[in-house]
C-alpha cells in the first residue's frame, strides 16, 4: 500500500513565523518582540483585576490603573493617613496588603487563612527594635506593630479585604516568584522571608528549608486556582513567572544555578496548570525580559532589577493583547482609595482650625 | 531687645496656651520661684515674642509649647471611626477600624513638629537645664458644662470620641515628645498625677468649659508638681 500522503512536505512546513527563531522581528528591532500568543479572553474596562506574586506582580497593578482599568483594591487606608503614609504601609501596591507573594505554597495558605481553615501557630514574630512583625507580610507596616494584639487586629482586617478580593474580581494575575521558601516544621506555615530576616528569631528545631518542586508547585497553584473558582467561578486568571533573579538561595551552590531550578519550575508547572484550566492562560513576561531578543538589555546595573523599559515592554505586550491597546504602557502612583471628597480630612481641617481658635481664647476666656 | 542686664528667676515656664492655667495659678499662689509667660503674646499665633523673655537669666526652664496636636486628630470622631493599641492600653472597640499605631505616631508627629521646633528654637537662648512638660490629659466625656464656641457645632455633631481612644492619643502624644526631647537631652515631666483619675482621664474638676486646656486648678496641681519634680 502506498503511503497516504501528508498535506504538508514536514510539520513545520506552513507554521506561523512566530514559531520560527530567525522570522521573529526582534531580531533587527528588539521594540518588535513579542512572544505572546492567542489570549483566551480579554480583559474589558469593567473587569476588577486583582495581582499578586511576587515583587514584578506590582508593575502590573502600577500599569492597569493608569492605563484606566479597574484595578481593585479591597484594603484601603483610612481617610486619616495621607497618600504618602498611605503609600508607606503599602496600601494599594496589591488590592490587598498581602506584601510579595513569592511562593505557591504562600498563595495556598493565604487563601487558607483567608477562609479560616489554617490557623498557623505563630502570630507575631518579634522585630530588632523591640515591635512586632506578622510573620506573613513582615516587611508590611515599616514602623511596625506594637503589640502582637495589634498584629492580629490588623490580620483580620487584611484577611476580609482578601476574602472581598477573592469573591469581587474578574481577572486575577498571578506571577510566581520564587520556590525557596521557610516554613514551621510544626504546621508547615510558609514564611515570605526566613525567620531572623527581617522579624523573629530562626530557630533550626523550628524552622526549614523547602525547595518546592515542579509536583508542589503546580499542587499548590492548582489548590489555589480550584479554591479561588469555588468562591468565585466566573474567575479568569493569568500566570506569569517573575524574570527577577534570587537575590539569595539558602542552597550550598552558586545563586545563578538555584536561580536556573526556581525559575524553570515555576515556568513548566505554570505551563502545566495553564493547559489544565480553561481560561487560564501564561503571560510570557518572563520570556520578554531573560530572552537573547532582548539582549539583557532590559536588566538593571545590578543585572537583577528590571529596568522600567522592559516594564514597558511586558506591559504594551499585556495590553495590547487583553485589552486591544495600543502605544506605550505608561505606570501610575498606586492609588489606594478612591478620589472622593473626604469628610474625615476635611474635619481634622477645622478640627485644627477651631482648636487654635481655643488656644487664643483661652488666654481669654478660661479663668475661673 | 531689651538692653537692661538680665533678670535672674529661678524657674521659667516658656510656652503656648497651656502656660494660661500655670501662670494664673503662679499671680494667685504668690509664687516668686515661678515664671511662665505665654510667648504669643503680642506676637500671634505660632509666632514667638521673644521680647518677653529676652531680659531673663532662669536656673531652669520649662517648656510648654503645642499639646494639642492629639486633639486636632481624634477630638472629633472620623469618619469611619477608629481605634488603636497603644500599650499600656491594649482596649479596641470592635466594631471601630483599626489604624496601625505606627501610622498615627507618623501623623501626630508631623502634627508635632511644628510645636517642637518652636521649643527648640527658645531653647537656644538659654544655657540652662531644660525640661518639658505634659499638656493637660484627656477628659472623660464632654458634659453639660463644657461650651464651646458656636463654630464648632458642625464638628460637635459628628461625635466626640470616646475617652479610650482619646486617652491613648494623649498617652502617644506624651510619648513622642519624651522620645523627641530626650534627643535634645531635655527631661520630660509628665502631667501632675494628682490631675488624672484612676482611669487616666483629667478629673472633671480641673477643666471649665474648655476640655483641651486646664483651669486654674489644674494650674495649680502643675505648680505643685513641678517644685516636686525639680526639688526631687
Amino acid at each position: 500500500m502506498p503511503e497516504r500522503a501528508s498535506r504538508r512536505r514536514h510539520p513545520y512546513a506552513g507554521q506561523p513565523d512566530r514559531q520560527f527563531w530567525r522570522k521573529e522581528p526582534g531580531l533587527n528591532d528588539m521594540a518588535r518582540f513579542d512572544p505572546v500568543g492567542a489570549t483566551s479572553f480579554d480583559i474589558e474596562r469593567d473587569d476588577k483585576v486583582v495581582t499578586a506574586g511576587s515583587c514584578f506582580a506590582q508593575h502590573v497593578a502600577r500599569f492597569l490603573a493608569n492605563a484606566g482599568f479597574n484595578f481593585l483594591v479591597t484594603e484601603t487606608p483610612h481617610p486619616l493617613l495621607s497618600d504618602k503614609i498611605a503609600a508607606d504601609l503599602n496600601y494599594g501596591l496589591f488590592s490587598a496588603r498581602y506584601g510579595n507573594v513569592y511562593s505557591t505554597r504562600q498563595l495556598r495558605q493565604l487563601l487558607e487563612r483567608a477562609y479560616g481553615t489554617f490557623a498557623p501557630i505563630v502570630g507575631a514574630w518579634r522585630r530588632p527594635d523591640g515591635r512586632w512583625a506578622d510573620p506573613f507580610r513582615p516587611q508590611i507596616l515599616p514602623g511596625g506593630y506594637v503589640s502582637p494584639l495589634e498584629v492580629e487586629h490588623d490580620r483580620e482586617l487584611h484577611l476580609a479585604a482578601v476574602r472581598r478580593a477573592i469573591e469581587e474580581m474578574s481577572v486575577f494575575v498571578f506571577t510566581l516568584g520564587l520556590t525557596e521558601t521557610w516554613t514551621d516544621r510544626r504546621d508547615g506555615a510558609a514564611y515570605p522571608l526566613a525567620p531572623g530576616v527581617a522579624a523573629g528569631d530562626y530557630d533550626e528545631d523550628i524552622h526549614c528549608f523547602v525547595n518546592l518542586d515542579v509536583g508542589q508547585v503546580a499542587e499548590d497553584l492548582q489548590w489555589s486556582l480550584d479554591f479561588i473558582r469555588s468562591r468565585n467561578p466566573g474567575v479568569k486568571f493569568i500566570l506569569t513567572v517573575s524574570p527577577v533573579p534570587l537575590n539569595a538561595t539558602a542552597i550550598d551552590r552558586h545563586v545563578a544555578v538555584s536561580t536556573a531550578y526556581s525559575k524553570a519550575v515555576l515556568r513548566v508547572a505554570a505551563e502545566q496548570v495553564t493547559a489544565a484550566n480553561a481560561l487560564c492562560d501564561y503571560f510570557p513576561s518572563y520570556e520578554i525580559i531573560t530572552s537573547s531578543f532582548t539582549r539583557s538589555t532590559y536588566y538593571a546595573d545590578d543585572l537583577r532589577e528590571i529596568r522600567s523599559e522592559g516594564v514597558k515592554h511586558v506591559m504594551s505586550l499585556f495590553l495590547k493583547h487583553y485589552a486591544g491597546a495600543s502605544g506605550d504602557a505608561q505606570p501610575s502612583v498606586p492609588q489606594a482609595r478612591a478620589s472622593t471628597p473626604d469628610i474625615t480630612r476635611e474635619r481634622t481641617r477645622k478640627s485644627e482650625a477651631l482648636m487654635q481658635v481655643l488656644c487664643d481664647e483661652e488666654a481669654i476666656d478660661n479663668a475661673l | 531687645m531689651s538692653e537692661n542686664a538680665p533678670t535672674a528667676v529661678s524657674t521659667l515656664i516658656l510656652g503656648e496656651s497651656h502656660c494660661t492655667a500655670i501662670s494664673r495659678a503662679i499671680v494667685d499662689s504668690g509664687e516668686t520661684n515661678l515664671t511662665a509667660i505665654d510667648v504669643r503674646v503680642g506676637a500671634g499665633p505660632s509666632k514667638i515674642n521673644e521680647e518677653l523673655f529676652a531680659n531673663l537669666n532662669p536656673c531652669r526652664l520649662i517648656l510648654a509649647f503645642g499639646g494639642t496636636e492629639h486633639n486636632i486628630l481624634g477630638l472629633v470622631e472620623a469618619e469611619p471611626r477608629f481605634d488603636f493599641i497603644w500599650p499600656p492600653f491594649e482596649d479596641f472597640i470592635g466594631d471601630r477600624c483599626l489604624v496601625p499605631a505606627s501610622a498615627l505616631e507618623e501623623l501626630l508627629a508631623w502634627r508635632m513638629h511644628s510645636a517642637l521646633t518652636r521649643a527648640l528654637s527658645v531653647r537656644e537662648r538659654f544655657s540652662c537645664p531644660v525640661y518639658a512638660l505634659a499638656p493637660p490629659p484627656a477628659f472623660r466625656v464632654v458634659d453639660e458644662r463644657a461650651k464651646l464656641p458656636s463654630a464648632f457645632n458642625d464638628l460637635l455633631a459628628a461625635g466626640i470620641a470616646p475617652g479610650t481612644v482619646r486617652r491613648k492619643l494623649y498617652a502617644m502624644q506624651c510619648d513622642l515628645a519624651r522620645a523627641a526631647y530626650a534627643k535634645e537631652d531635655i527631661t520630660y515631666i509628665p502631667a501632675p498625677p494628682a490631675a488624672v483619675d484612676e482611669d487616666g482621664y483629667l478629673l472633671r474638676a480641673l477643666w471649665n468649659k474648655d476640655p483641651t486646656h486646664g483651669n486654674r486648678t489644674y494650674g495649680r496641681l502643675v505648680v505643685d508638681h513641678l517644685k516636686d519634680v525639680l526639688d526631687a
